[in-house]
């Protein structure tokens, strides 16, 4: 998606040349960001062609409101809370969350896991987890998507949700609990990372 | 510090996200706590897991469809650059040359693109081009876009005037779903357009009285047929757009399915519906 070659500009360069109409830049800024977006979408609505729907309208949102975007925040906490947004308007159309058995690109795609180590335990192991986070409640598995595969700090994600750290944290603490206890036959998954 | 206090701050200790102060009374808390301790192993054991959670990265189609829709519009920054160019120019002069440019050119080319029409026409070509580049699960907000004078109206509404409703409101398609009814009243004539999805897949029918015409620009359009059904063909690149007769109505489907015994299926369902209502 980027330019070989080309010196990747920090956040604020981008917003900037976005806001001058560069759509190069834009272009960056969906490259950093989109997987991030999408598998949040995925996990909120559980359905791999209605992420990439709703991915498909934060960006295109995204980029005409980059006009009121406050260079303050992180883009990547501003671009979360519009797919967030965007995933609540979709479920509240009365689409309900349907939730789609893992498959194998996901655990290819991952760049958390060498190629040499996707085999069959690998992938029992993401289906059990996909399956886990299924299982959560929305409230855990919202915090859960958005600290680890968002990367926000607990005081980002309670501004992106509408709580506070305190809450962020008890709903982090479960989720971790949770998370431990339905996936308690796969422990040395734990230490292999 | 107390001992729910600890427990209720251990994934915030794990992710560094308590201050430093708090970090050592609960380090020194867990070197002599064997509850708060286990407790800890479990909430480390849950962060290890979830760091593993499967990324999922967009097809490529998202991007070639977001680039589609926000050159389609007009973007933020190039806005302000025509804005500031046209400041520095002799702006009455510029003015005046520009209308009369636009107003030529939209005569040639609405005269060009045979867009002078009756008032009784819809207009589909538009629509057919968006559905050929819509996501699957876009069509329904394609079709809001591209259809003028259309709005959502309800389902049973839809179906009385689409005349389908004597017979199954279930197109006889494993999976099919409706998921849009909109209409439009030219005069004293309603149009209805009904658009459903089918394994992510999604395909629209026009039902409209024979007064009411279809145009399609410069499309070509073809005699066809579609297993036993004599219809019309109309030129598209990837979608499959029949037009077809049902008693006094007449119909369009615009499919984004390849499967010509699916599209069959939906123009017999509708030709049925019609030589019933007869």
């Amino acid at each position: 998606m980027t330019v070989p070659g080309q010196k990747t500009r920090n956040e604020r360069e981008l917003i900037a040349a976005c806001q001058l109409g560069d759509h190069l830049a834009f272009e960056e800024i969906y490259a950093l960001h989109s997987t991030a977006i999408h598998t949040l979408a995925f996990y909120v609505c559980g359905d791999r062609h209605v992420a990439e729907d709703l991915t498909q309208q934060v960006f295109t949102r995204a980029f005409t409101a980059l006009r009121t975007f406050n260079s303050q925040a992180r883009l990547r906490t501003w671009l979360t809370r519009i797919a967030l947004n965007v995933c609540i308007d979709h479920q509240r159309k009365g689409r309900k969350r349907e939730f789609l058995p893992f498959d194998d690109q996901a655990v290819k795609g991952n760049p958390l896991i060498a190629a040499s180590d996707v085999s069959a335990e690998r992938t029992e192991f993401a289906g059990a987890l996909d399956k886990a986070i299924d299982k959560m409640s929305r409230k855990l598995r919202e915090v859960i998507i958005l600290k680890y595969i968002n990367e926000l700090s607990y005081s980002e994600i309670a501004e992106v949700i509408g709580c506070s750290i305190g809450t962020v944290s008890s709903r982090l603490n479960r989720g971790h609990r949770f998370l431990a206890a339905e996936l308690k036959d796969f422990q040395e998954e734990a230490g292999s990372v | 510090m107390s001992l729910i206090h600890v427990k209720s701050k251990l994934s915030a200790y794990a992710a560094g996200e308590v201050g430093a102060r708090a970090r050592q009374k609960i380090a020194h808390h867990l070197s002599h706590c064997a509850a708060c301790s286990t407790a800890y192993k479990v909430i480390q054991q849950g962060s290890q897991f979830a760091r593993q959670i499967s990324v999922r990265a967009p097809s490529d189609e998202v991007w070639h469809q977001i680039k589609h829709n926000i050159l389609s519009s007009n973007s933020v920054g190039s806005a302000a650059v025509v804005r500031r160019r046209a400041r520095r120019a002799y702006w009455p002069q510029l003015a005046g040359a520009l209308a009369l440019l636009l107003v030529v050119a939209t005569a040639w080319w609405t005269i060009q693109r045979g867009l002078l029409r009756t008032p009784n026409t819809i207009g589909l070509d538009g629509f057919i081009t968006i559905i050929e580049r819509a996501m699957p699960n876009d069509v329904v907000r394609a079709a809001a876009r591209s259809l003028k004078g259309f709005y959502v109206t309800p389902q049973e509404r839809a179906f009385a005037i689409a005349g389908v409703t004597d017979v199954s409101d279930r197109l006889p398609l494993d999976g099919v779903s409706l998921t849009g009814t909109r209409m439009r009243t030219i005069e004293t004539q309603e149009v209805v357009e009904l658009t459903y999805s089918l394994h992510g897949q999604s395909f629209a029918v026009f039902v409209a009285p024979a007064s009411v015409d279809f145009s399609f620009g410069e499309r070509l359009i073809t005699p066809a047929q579609l297993e036993d059904i004599a219809c019309r063909s109309v030129q598209s690149e990837t979608a499959r757009t029949y037009w077809f007769g049902a008693g006094g109505f007449h119909c369009v489907l615009v499919s984004q399915l390849q499967d010509e015994r699916q599209n069959a299926a939906i123009v017999r369902y509708f030709v049925k519906a019609h030589e019933e209502l007869q």
